[in-house]
């Protein structure tokens, strides 16, 4: 734009000025935004239905991990000299977590998570992110620290949760 | 047509696939409702937001991204991430930055520095508030996305050079952005249209339009001749066809004002600095005629106590305002226009309701007969306004004399004759002497002297109760006889006076400052009312004729307009 369309662009500016004074918009906000993510953050049981849906946004994801990390969740990088086989057991100071096959059934596993700190804000979720794919698992409650979750062989979950190259956050 | 040399609709899209208008608006209202963590709205200074919306629509966003540029490579120095910062009002963030700044400095101040390597910028926290509302505005127009290349470039930055190209790229995307949306077309025919009319008016083509092409008969010619069935744009209502008039006639003001010679040094000659950065700041102050005019804060401060309950004015005479407060100073140009509006707008919205009630087989003409709209009855409707509004002057007068004051003092001159200004001035000089203050006397402007700086308040704070003695000595109150019968005229009015809300009988400091205010802004609403009466005059010789001319133009029209299929 330069000088020559100085009085129309003006004129513009003042309608838009008087429009937006009693504007509303009709359109609700479904963009994926800072403040959504924050909103998930903060209130993960809000999601429960959502948060695998937006996970699958990469950019969400990206930002979401990052805030993650930043304000005190649990994280574990990761593992250094990464195995080729399927990683059934992980260990940080903040958590253990192990993988156990069912005696009953080959496809069913038993994910014991035992945590071994104390934490002050409530641990909801369990976020695993690798490859810029990431899944969450909702955390039954805690009974002496330990919370005990099923898994299935063939779900995406088991397969990303035994990767050595995923990452773990819990929150 | 021509402006300056160019024809104006030289790079004007004339098509647009979506409806630019609701967009950019959209977009608007969605910055205006963003919250911060609390839930809280976080762009609460309204007047940030609608300035920092301006700098955008009108393509002069190219400084203030820059600055944000500075600013976040300021907060990434501190470790600051910009997602935190982006769910934080600016209050939350300057203290966030002082509380680091003082731990590091251990000092005070409004402002801050970046530094990388030898190149520093210097910001002050006041202006974090219009960052905030740009660094939105990026991540509403761009996505998400943006924001995180931003903090990634950001971050990697390490250098004055660095930041100059994050900034012309982030300047960049948002112009291709808004160049799709802006202007739009829908308004631009508007545009065009009035251009169009001036030029064929003139009979030149390269004629360079000026402020006093669009007068009185052109708005009213403008309208007739929109509605002409040659006419591709047709706006039915006169209120509308003056609007988009009386908006271009401050728009051309406002670009013969804001033309520019120079550049904005940092981006050159790139289209997102429209104006320089210096003329910037008072173009979009000067959109809402916040610089030169308080009609409009006038209005809306008597309105905004109305709707807390406090009548000064009634709601009819505030509606008999309002439309002040959107045309302001360009009412002053063209009185006649307003009045039209007034008298013929109103009329025509009245036939409108008719006609959807399915009554408008009734003569157009009984609408001014039975409602008594005229020139004159509008006039004397203003003058009448303007007296009452002087005696609720008086009673606010008499309200804060009780108060015993001194704030009071600026305001007493405005009561009394030229003998008793002369006893006022003696009175004024002998505190003087025994004050041993420089007092001068309009403003009642006092320096203290250190000797006496202990005894000095309390002096001062005396000034009212001397007075009010000295009056009552001076020959016994008789050589200011005018003053105090407008004192007793004043409680009588008090005393009539009923108005909900409108108390004020206790002295407290919130009473004081709040009359102190309502007498200002009334003062100010009946200047501009006496002023806009004032320039009515001037410009029209025979209001009857006027009016006579003008109703037989406006009925043979809106017999044009709602005749066909009553």
């Amino acid at each position: 734009m330069n000088k020559i369309g100085g009085v129309s662009n003006t004129f513009l500016t003042i309608n838009y000025l008087n429009l937006s004074k009693n504007f509303s918009s009709k359109k609700t906000e479904d963009k994926i935004n800072i403040r959504k993510v924050w909103d998930v953050v903060i209130n993960p049981t809000k999601y429960d239905n959502q948060i695998n849906e937006l996970l699958k946004n990469k950019n969400f994801s990206r930002v979401f991990f990052k805030i993650l990390d930043e304000e005190g969740s649990i994280h574990q990088n990761n593992l250094i000299a990464a195995a080729s086989e399927n990683v059934l057991k992980r260990s940080t100071e903040e958590f253990k977590l192990e993988i156990i096959p069912s005696n009953k059934d080959k496809k069913i596993f038993y994910l014991l998570l035992t945590i071994l700190k104390d934490f002050k804000l409530p641990l909801l979720n369990l976020y695993v992110i690798c490859n810029n794919i990431s899944l969450c698992k909702k955390i039954p409650s805690f009974k002496e620290k330990q919370a005990q979750m099923i898994l299935k062989k063939d779900d995406e979950f088991f397969k990303l949760i035994t990767n050595p190259e995923s990452e773990i956050f819990i929150r | 047509m021509r402006i300056n040399d160019n024809n104006f609709f030289d790079k004007w899209k004339e098509f647009s696939i979506e409806k630019p208008d609701e967009i950019i608006l959209n977009h608007f209202d969605i910055v205006r409702n963003h919250t911060d963590l609390n839930g809280d709205i976080k762009h609460k200074n309204s007047k940030e937001l609608i300035k920092t919306f301006s700098l955008i629509i009108t393509h002069n966003y190219g400084t203030s991204v820059y600055e944000l540029c500075n600013f976040l490579k300021f907060l990434n120095n501190l470790k600051f991430s910009v997602y935190h910062i982006m769910v934080m009002n600016s209050k939350q963030i300057i203290k966030k930055i002082r509380t680091k700044e003082f731990n590091i400095k251990s000092e005070i101040s409004n402002k801050f520095l970046l530094k990388i390597e030898n190149y520093s910028f210097e910001m002050t926290y006041g202006r974090i508030a219009t960052y905030t509302v740009i660094l939105d505005f990026i991540e509403e127009f761009l996505g998400l996305n943006e924001i995180l290349s931003i903090e990634e470039k950001i971050d990697k930055a390490s250098s004055h050079n660095d930041l100059k190209l994050i900034s012309n790229d982030l300047s960049k995307k948002i112009y291709d952005y808004l160049k799709d949306l802006l202007p739009s077309s829908y308004l631009q025919s508007f545009s065009a249209a009035i251009g169009n009319q001036i030029i064929d008016q003139k009979k030149d083509e390269n004629h360079i339009i000026i402020s006093d092409d669009i007068s009185d008969d052109f708005i009213l010619n403008f309208w007739i001749n929109s509605m002409s069935l040659e006419s591709k744009l047709r706006i039915k209502t006169y209120s509308l066809a003056a609007d988009f008039c009386l908006t271009y006639k401050k728009s051309i003001e406002l670009d013969a004002k804001f033309s520019f010679q120079n550049l904005d040094e940092i981006n050159g000659h790139e289209p997102w600095n429209y104006l320089p950065s210096d003329k910037v700041e008072l173009f979009v102050e000067e959109l809402y005629e916040e610089t030169e005019n308080v009609i409009l804060n006038s209005i809306k401060y008597i309105n905004d106590l109305y709707l807390q309950k406090i009548n000064v004015l009634k709601k009819n005479e505030i509606n008999e305002i309002k439309l002040f407060s959107k045309y302001q100073q360009i009412s002053l140009k063209l009185p006649l226009t307003i009045f039209r509006i007034c008298i013929f707008g109103d009329v025509q919205n009245k036939i409108i309701e008719a006609q959807r009630r399915k009554k408008i087989g009734l003569n157009k003409n009984n609408f001014f007969e039975s409602n008594e709209l005229n020139y004159n009855f509008k006039k004397s409707s203003y003058k009448n306004l303007i007296k009452n509004i002087e005696i609720i002057k008086n009673i606010v007068f008499y309200k804060l004399w009780n108060f015993e004051q001194k704030d009071i003092f600026s305001l007493i001159c405005n009561y009394l004759d030229q003998h008793e200004i002369n006893y006022y001035n003696k009175f004024i000089d002998d505190q003087k002497q025994k004050l041993n203050l420089e007092i001068s006397q309009t403003e009642l402007d006092i320096k203290i002297n250190p000797n006496i700086e202990v005894n000095f308040q309390q002096n001062l704070d005396e000034l009212f109760i001397h007075f009010k003695e000295f009056i009552k000595l001076e020959n016994e109150g008789k050589n200011f006889k005018n003053f105090l019968n407008c004192l007793v005229l004043f409680k009588k009015q008090e005393k009539k006076f009923r108005r909900s809300g409108f108390d004020f009988k206790t002295y407290n400091n919130e009473n004081l400052k709040m009359l102190l205010k309502i007498y200002h802004t009334l003062n100010e609403i009946m200047k501009f009312l006496s002023k806009f009466l004032k320039e009515f005059d001037m410009t029209i010789k025979s209001v009857d004729d006027q009016f006579r001319d003008d109703k037989q133009i406006f009925l043979e029209h809106f017999n044009y307009l709602y005749s066909t299929g009553e």
